[in-house]
């Protein structure tokens, strides 16, 4: 039995923990608005409009997608912080079964990226359009989804090395792979010019990029050549989450157990 | 003390920095991974999607990206020395330091030298990528981007000293470093030309002020001079004076810093 209020607790814990961060938080916050407001403003003048029509429109749902998944992510800190200071043993004596603190480390990460992107999507209403309740619907649910991912994903890189540096490391180069690797910078069209097939089907199908395709088409859809199937994009980031937070529990769980 | 001992004492705290390079391999491997795929996919890409015209004509604009990329790699982990500063304020390192018989500008141009040196050498791996993707076979031009670079560096670790001295609080620093990172590598020419900036004018005075800047037009003259023609910031000399004046000015607040507001010790 899973009991809410648990799951509830455990993730409240988390988001005071959050806060703690402020140096990182400082500079996510910066670099994201920096990434907007200079970086894409000035972009707009010199990239292609027949690849781009306008660029500042076309990065602004990639940066709403970009800050969940970087917040959702740090989720993994925290586990590599408590393995390391053997915190988990405190927390296996509470009283809580091992699935109800996973599920809470789940949603904490959903929880981090939720409140961190909601300013961006507030963002993204007042500078493109307002959604329909229905695109609010899509854009709730994958807001979920891809923070539940990107933290289970972020939990199985830190159980998966002893080593603590070695995990930072891993976590640093998978996130910068997702970052790059995603059509969040560059439209697919270029991945596919420039780069072999494989690595094109890889950045189209990283849930970074699937977020950020389905943001553009409820909020920026001009900016965009190519014609998606919201359902189609929706069914692949369920995937995604079924198989990263299944993966990232199981490791978790394991690592707990040891 | 004799100018001997001075050089002695200089050298010393300069050997200090560079012997901790040891203890950052994991940060040095993750640096270089952020690198290679802003060189390998996001330089690549970008590039295919940009264009822009100088005064001789379309710009390369891989070859001008890679070059910003350095410096922001550059720029980043010589301001991060301003963070070791704080922590070893904190440790009451810099207490011990102080009361090493070391004359206080010996140990401040010592660190910021050293620091430079350092942060420099963490470089390296990144500027032998971009020497060898640009095809800069001069060796005069290598080691003039080398100095250059070293040069930034020190200035930059000086400034974060300096910084660090003023603020006293982690915290503080922190969100500072975090906000400048992002604001000057953005509001400088390491993604753009200047020319592209004038757009807006408050980016553009920014970005001519900026010394990142500065740098990354030099080391574009010096390793693409046909590419950047009449494009860079300023006049290659006045680039040069430049980078001089602010390694100079750096040196000297942190120096000053270092010998007025160090007394008192450390408070959050």
């Amino acid at each position: 039995m899973i009991y809410p209020r648990i799951i509830t607790i455990i993730a409240y814990r988390d988001l005071q923990r959050f806060w703690k961060y402020k140096w990182w938080l400082a500079g996510l916050v910066a670099m994201n608005l920096a990434d907007l407001f200079i970086f894409a403003l000035i972009f707009r003048g010199i990239v292609r409009r027949d690849i781009v029509p306008d660029y500042f429109y076309f990065l602004a749902p990639g940066i709403a997608s970009i800050s969940a998944f970087a917040a959702a992510f740090t989720i993994g800190r925290e586990v590599m912080m408590e393995l390391r200071r053997a915190f988990h043993h405190y927390l296996l004596s509470l009283p809580f079964s091992r699935l109800e603190l996973v599920a809470g480390r789940v949603v904490s990460g959903i929880v981090r990226g939720f409140i961190y992107q909601i300013p961006f999507i507030i963002l993204l209403i007042v500078i493109a359009k307002t959604p329909s309740f229905l695109d609010l619907l899509i854009v709730v649910s994958t807001t979920i989804m891809v923070t539940a991912s990107m933290s289970s994903l972020s939990i199985a890189i830190s159980t998966l090395v002893k080593s603590l540096e070695f995990q930072a490391t891993i976590r640093s180069l998978v996130y910068f792979i997702i970052f790059f690797m995603s059509n969040v910078f560059y439209p697919e069209s270029i991945v596919r010019l420039r780069f072999p097939e494989i690595i094109y089907i890889m950045v189209v199908n990283n849930p970074i990029s699937i977020a950020t395709t389905i943001y553009r088409d409820i909020f920026t859809p001009h900016v965009i050549h190519e014609t998606y199937s919201i359902e189609v994009l929706i069914a692949k980031l369920a995937i995604w989450t079924a198989i990263l937070v299944a993966t990232g529990s199981i490791l978790y769980m394991r690592n707990l157990q040891r | 003390m004799d100018i001997r001992e001075d050089i002695r004492a200089l050298l010393l705290v300069i050997l200090w920095d560079i012997r901790k390079l040891g203890r950052y391999k994991f940060f040095l491997a993750m640096r270089f991974a952020w690198f290679l795929l802003q060189v390998l996919v996001f330089g690549l890409l970008v590039a295919k999607m940009v264009s822009i015209r100088g005064p001789l004509g379309v710009i390369d604009y891989y070859k001008f990206y890679i070059i910003g990329a350095y410096v922001a790699v550059l720029f980043s982990m010589s301001m991060l020395r301003g963070h070791e500063i704080v922590e070893e304020l904190e440790d009451g390192l810099i207490d011990y330091q102080l009361s090493l018989p070391i004359k206080r500008r010996i140990l401040a141009i010592g660190r910021a030298l050293g620091g430079g040196i350092a942060s420099f050498i963490y470089s390296i791996p990144m500027m032998i990528v971009i020497v060898l993707i640009l095809g800069v076979n001069s060796i005069s031009a290598v080691l003039a981007i080398a100095l250059f670079s070293l040069i930034f560096a020190s200035s930059l670790v000086g400034l974060a000293m300096s910084i660090a001295l003023i603020i006293r609080s982690s915290d503080r620093l922190d969100i500072l470093m975090g906000i400048s990172d992002s604001l000057l590598v953005r509001l400088s020419t390491v993604f753009y030309p200047i020319i592209a900036l004038s757009s807006i004018a408050i980016y553009y005075y920014i970005a001519k002020i900026n010394p990142v800047s500065y740098l990354t037009d030099m080391i574009r003259y010096i390793a693409t001079p046909e590419d950047v023609s009449g494009i860079t910031v300023s006049d290659p000399h006045i680039m040069v004076v430049f980078l001089v004046g602010f390694a100079i000015a750096s040196m000297l607040s942190a120096l000053l810093l270092l010998d007025k507001r160090i007394e008192g010790g450390y408070s959050r």
